[in-house]
């Protein structure tokens, strides 16, 4: 499990985060939301670690993220940027192998590459194994970078995903088509069936509502509402967090909610 | 785009082990040209049977007294340094650019192989008073680690710079470099100005570079220095491979992205300040040979650092043997040789990117 108690951060003297705890089981997707400026991408650097909280912990599997090596923990979670500016000619399938690196030494070159090639079937993109990063459009790269937070913390050869293991994504869905979003958030949700724990950041609150199991919501710093989709994603709490008058109604194919703005 | 596309090398193992093997028996060709031209002419057999002799081994070819002092006085040393010298600039090149992720990064374009001549110029000219002052320090490793810590320092500062946030911004990373080469030419200038003839002489090869004069025991304290930095650099090839993701993703994979970064550098600016404390300011190499390594397979760190050594290495002999041979009977400082080479594949670079796509 991953946990955040109590989390407070300021940063040049602004108090970006207060007061703010959630939890992910493994097996759920827990989506972020909330308006520019609500800390969302605070809160995922203080999950990923790689920004230590003012106040409060985050604990991974019940131990603090402070006491984790640098490299257990790079096995156990992994992130997918909003965005990356890798700017060399590499072959798309090294910069999956790339994802590998925490497991040198470890892992074998041949179950490291069968991993690779795994993660970029999971991804959609195995038939660009062999191409150049730089020649590829965004969305192509953005996937590129899903397959390689997948490669580092899946563990069999087969595709199967460690237990209690993490992914984080910042916005993955920013720089994607309509089809593309909708078949990352199922990669996360698949990845969440095998065992895996998912955190999203979001902006599209129809997204979040369709793929999420829980939903946190914040506002200025604060967790403004957490819980199942049908429990957050209402025109009060829209209104409160976005400033934007919508109506819910049941989404007509799916059980959960579905939000036109009004 | 179309550019990349071309050069896009599909990177199996086999043909990564065809491309080490051949810079490798490049390296070995360009040892044996080296050791082989010039006013007294080696042939192969007579360069091993010398060696061999050195070692107390008898090899079924002949050799003259002759042939055998130049080749130990003067042609062994000047080519080892040609291997060092190439070598330490090449790869500090290809691990710099890796942590500016940029390959527009050259050790001399960015200033560091200047800062490091400025700090050995400054022992030249005050040496006495110097050695004087730190009776521990041998003599001959005074020059060295001089430049070593002018070379040092110069990193830190640029990269202090052009780096901010964990983002490199390439036109400051190269505008620094033009104001920390300005900054050391106007200090070398001053040490000019405050010099007598002998130091005039020894600092004048510093501004042009070359591998001529060396002595054994100038290149004794270089070897481990250059070396160490060497064999240790492809050690953090996976690290660099993460960095060209970006600093966040690095620490995402795992790594202590400063504490790594700093042992770059310090091993970056070992390589650099030997190399120059014995050669002076050569330009071009680091920039020039990692590129072509990624054009021939590709910008994997785990092989791009060990190859960059053996083409720099290489192509310094080269080089040098043209720096040697094509004013006969003077001798082209090498500096010049590679900067006219050098310049223009700058030029070709930056042309290159203008027009779009990656590097």
């Amino acid at each position: 499990m991953l946990a955040a108690n109590g989390i407070g951060v300021s940063l040049g003297g602004n108090r970006i985060l207060m007061d703010v705890s959630l939890r992910v089981e493994p097996g759920a997707v827990l989506a972020v939301l909330g308006p520019n400026g609500a800390g969302k991408t605070t809160l995922l650097n203080v999950l990923t670690g790689a920004l230590s909280p003012d106040r409060g912990s985050v604990t991974l599997s019940g131990t603090p993220l402070s006491s984790w090596s640098r490299r257990d923990l790079a096995q156990r979670r992994a992130v997918l940027p909003q965005h990356s500016d890798l700017s060399f000619p590499f072959p798309v399938l090294e910069v999956v192998l790339m994802g590998r690196a925490p497991h040198a030494r470890r892992s074998s070159r041949r179950q490291d590459l069968a991993i690779a090639r795994a993660a970029l079937r999971e991804s959609g993109i195995g038939h660009l194994e062999h191409r150049i990063y730089t020649t590829l459009s965004g969305g192509e790269r953005q996937r590129v970078h899903l397959a390689r937070a997948l490669a580092q913390i899946w563990t069999g050869e087969s595709g199967a995903c460690c237990l209690d293991c993490f992914l984080l994504l910042d916005e993955p869905t920013s720089s994607l088509d309509l089809a593309h979003q909708h078949s990352t958030l199922e990669i996360a949700r698949r990845l969440a069936a095998e065992g895996a724990g998912v955190v999203a950041i979001l902006h599209d609150l129809n997204l979040a509502a369709m793929y999420a199991d829980q939903i946190c919501m914040l506002r200025s710093g604060r967790v403004h509402a957490c819980g199942a989709p049908r429990e957050v994603i209402r025109p009060d709490s829209i209104a409160a967090v976005y400033g934007v008058t919508a109506s819910v109604i049941p989404h007509p194919t799916r059980d959960c909610p579905l939000v036109i703005a009004a | 785009m179309s550019v990349t596309a071309m050069s896009g090398p599909t990177l199996t193992p086999y043909r990564n082990l065809v491309a080490i093997v051949s810079l490798a028996g490049f390296l070995v060709f360009a040892i044996l040209l080296s050791v082989g031209k010039g006013a007294v002419a080696i042939s192969p057999g007579a360069f091993f049977a010398i060696l061999g002799d050195a070692f107390g081994l008898t090899l079924p070819w002949d050799f003259t007294p002759r042939e055998q002092s130049v080749l130990m006085a003067i042609r062994l040393p000047r080519v080892c340094l040609g291997i060092l010298a190439g070598a330490g600039l090449a790869i500090f090149g290809a691990a710099l650019q890796g942590l500016f992720r940029n390959p527009l990064a050259d050790p001399a374009l960015i200033g560091v192989s200047s800062g490091a001549a400025l700090a050995a110029v400054i022992v030249i000219v005050f040496g006495g008073g110097i050695a004087a002052s730190l009776p521990f320090v041998p003599q001959n490793w005074l020059l060295p680690l001089a430049a070593f810590g002018g070379g040092l320092a110069c990193t830190i500062l640029v990269y202090r710079i052009a780096c901010q946030g964990g983002r490199t911004d390439i036109p400051t990373m190269l505008l620094c470099g033009v104001a920390v080469n300005a900054i050391a030419n106007a200090g070398m200038g001053l040490m000019i100005f405050l010099s007598d003839d002998q130091q005039l002489r020894d600092l004048n090869f510093w501004l042009l570079g070359s591998l001529g004069s060396i002595t054994w025991s100038k290149l004794l304290p270089v070897i481990p220095l250059i070396g160490f930095a060497v064999l240790c650099l492809p050690g953090f090839a996976r690290f660099l491979n993460a960095m060209l993701l970006g600093e966040a993703e690095a620490h995402h994979l795992g790594y202590d992205v400063e504490r790594e970064k700093r042992l770059v550098v310090l091993l970056a600016a070992l390589a650099t300040g030997a190399a120059v404390s014995v050669s002076g300011i050569i330009g071009f190499v680091g920039l020039v040979v990692p590129h072509l390594i990624r054009l021939m397979i590709g910008p994997n760190h785990m092989t791009l650092l060990p190859a960059s050594a053996m083409l720099g290495a290489a192509l310094m002999l080269i080089a040098d043997l043209v720096a040697r041979h094509i004013v006969l009977p003077a001798e082209l400082p090498i500096g010049i040789v590679t900067a006219c080479v050098g310049g223009p594949f700058f030029l070709w670079l930056l042309s290159r990117r203008r027009r779009g796509g990656g590097w």
